[in-house]
């Protein structure tokens, strides 16, 4: 067990190099930093403007948004992170068949090589709500008393948005022109449909079934009332029992899934095949 | 002696868009512990094929494999605990790091804790012969020293048995000259049990290998030692003909029923050729006679010793770069 979590942590450790290692510090936190940091003030802004412009103010809507943007980076973040490790370490440094052979799992690895991301979006997601608080003046992270509850979501989020990015990890191992291209358009689709910027009631009856197939929804839900429990999206423990079980059932499915992934990947040899660059 | 590798009619298949392409074709093969075993063959012969299946980053059609007694399909796991690979012409690596980086950061994929991870890869630095380009980034390294870092990669965990695969390619002939020299000193030395190497450089080969296989269209022709092989083909006769010029193919010397093989390379000396050729029996009058029926000058003629390219021509029946 020692050596896996050791494993883990060299695998954190590669994935802060890979990052951070083409600059000084500085520079990368700044980079880091500076596209979530303006994000949040483009929307705080859009919302800012069409106030002014209509004079109908809404913070509820503005909180929904803001919010909304700031746990997707979190989610976002770590997600890409783990759909473009089979990108970077099979067409670009053209390691992932020693990786492959040094470390016992691939899924466990493609997890890992997440986690990293994880951090900095929790790092960055942070500063856009700490900026659109002060931009739109909702309340937010009033209480203590939530910060267990955040605590928690933040692994589960971890948890269920790891998986799915091991699901589309997987798709983009027999793609190597069209991996980068899948782990885009997978972001937006769940942009799209996670309760980001609007609640999926907001959506065309017909793709809502979509939304509600990922614990997204859920996630995002609980995540906006704990952050300020003024916000009631609906019955809490419902959310948390669907949570918990879509998350269980993510974990599970992918497990299946990834199993039978990497048999095809060995019955073919798309570990080695580099078909860009 | 204890079996390293064993293959049983192992058979892999490639579907292409014109049909399906058999890359190995009923491998058989048996290659005991403690020596460089080689196989030698030309490109598209199935060798890189056979180590992919080896190291268990291929499934094989159909047929078994076993390395160091484990099935490479139904134990997969305990095979990579077992092996390591490093593949030639390739730059695998975060260049971005530093090459004790690199290294630390595999040994500590393969379970290491951080101070045992240095303390290997000091070791195996010195071994190889990396020390001072250990704080050079990745990408800083010449292809030599990269493929030095490889075979530095490949040792990491200690591997049993080690696959090179074309170790050389690419490498000017003082790197290569060096990393065989390594390659040689890792088995007799103790650190690697069995080296499983393929190359399609005779000398190399020769040069290296206790044992030999040939490949050929994904089947196994011939085994044995350097000096079983040549004495398969002791009764045939070698000559080394210096031509004036070759243009096209001397495809015609195959109409005389001694010819086995022939290979032409070209000479240093500008608009001359090397004919290599492979008989049967003494017939060198005809082949100088239909030479020059050809058009073909024929400025010297040399009776040659048997060698491993002439194996291969016997076998094959053209060189193996051909």
């Amino acid at each position: 067990m020692l050596g896996l979590i050791r494993r883990v942590l060299v695998v954190v450790w590669l994935t802060f190099k890979e990052q951070s290692n083409w600059t000084s510090l500085p520079v990368y936190l700044i980079y880091t930093f500076i596209n979530p940091v303006f994000q949040v003030a483009l929307y705080g802004y859009i919302y800012i403007a069409v106030a002014h412009l209509s004079g109908i103010t809404s913070p509820e809507a503005a909180f929904y948004m803001v919010s909304g943007i700031a746990l997707f980076n979190y989610i976002g973040s770590g997600l890409y992170g783990v759909i473009w490790t089979i990108h970077s370490e099979r067409e670009h440094f053209r390691t992932l068949k020693y990786t492959y052979l040094a470390f016992p799992d691939l899924q466990l690895y493609l997890t890992s090589r997440g986690l990293y991301h994880y951090l900095v979006g929790l790092a960055t997601s942070l500063a856009m709500l700490i900026l659109g608080m002060l931009l739109i003046g909702y309340p937010m992270l009033g209480s203590l008393d939530t910060l267990p509850s955040i605590a928690l979501l933040l692994l589960i989020g971890i948890a269920w948005s790891s998986q799915i990015g091991v699901v589309v990890a997987g798709l983009s191992i027999y793609s190597s022109e069209y991996g980068p291209v899948i782990s885009e358009s997978f972001g937006g689709l769940l942009f799209l449909l996670g309760a980001v910027l609007y609640p999926v009631s907001a959506l065309p009856p017909w793709i809502q079934p979509l939304a509600h197939i990922f614990p997204m929804v859920e996630w995002m839900e609980l995540m906006r009332h704990y952050l300020n429990p003024s916000y009631i999206p609906g019955d809490i423990g419902g959310l948390w029992t669907w949570l918990l079980v879509k998350t269980l059932a993510t974990i599970i499915a992918t497990y299946l899934y990834f199993r039978l992934v990497e048999r095809l990947v060995r019955k073919t040899g798309m570990l080695e095949a580099s078909l860009h660059h | 002696m204890e079996t390293a590798i064993k293959t049983v009619d192992l058979v892999r298949e490639f579907k292409t868009s014109r049909g399906v392409f058999r890359a190995l074709d009923g491998v058989n093969l048996e290659i005991p512990s403690g020596m460089i075993y080689g196989l030698l063959g030309p490109n598209g012969a199935g060798k890189t094929t056979l180590i992919r299946i080896l190291s268990t980053l291929l499934l094989p059609t159909s047929g078994d494999a076993y390395v160091g007694g484990y099935h490479v399909v139904r134990e997969a796991q305990k095979v990579r605990e077992i092996i390591n690979l490093v593949s030639g012409g390739e730059r695998p690596g975060y260049g971005i790091l530093t090459t004790r980086e690199n290294l630390i950061y595999y040994a500590m994929l393969y379970g290491y804790s951080r101070r045992e991870a240095e303390e290997r890869v000091e070791e195996v630095s010195r071994l190889i012969g990396l020390e001072d380009f250990m704080n050079k980034r990745l990408n800083e390294l010449s292809t030599g020293m990269v493929q030095k870092y490889s075979l530095a990669r490949g040792l990491l965990n200690n591997p049993r048995i080690l696959f090179l695969d074309e170790p050389t390619l690419g490498l000017d002939v003082e790197n290569a000259r060096s990393i065989r020299k390594l390659i040689r000193r890792l088995v007799d030395d103790g650190y690697i049990e069995t080296i499983l190497l393929t190359s399609h450089y005779m000398y190399e080969v020769e040069e290296l290998c206790d044992r030999i296989a040939i490949i050929h269209r994904g089947r196994i022709i011939e085994e044995g030692t350097v000096e079983e092989l040549k004495e398969r083909v002791s009764s045939h006769v070698i000559y080394e003909l210096t031509l004036q010029r070759v243009d096209g193919d001397l495809d015609f010397l195959r109409e005389l029923d001694s010819v086995i093989g022939y290979k032409v390379r070209l000479s240093d000396v500008p608009g001359e050729a090397r004919l290599r050729i492979i008989m049967a029996y003494e017939d060198i009058s005809r082949v100088i006679g239909l030479l020059e029926k050809k058009m073909y000058r024929v400025k010297r003629v040399v009776r040659d010793e048997i060698s491993l390219e002439d194996v291969f021509l016997k076998l094959v029946g053209r060189g193996i770069d051909e």
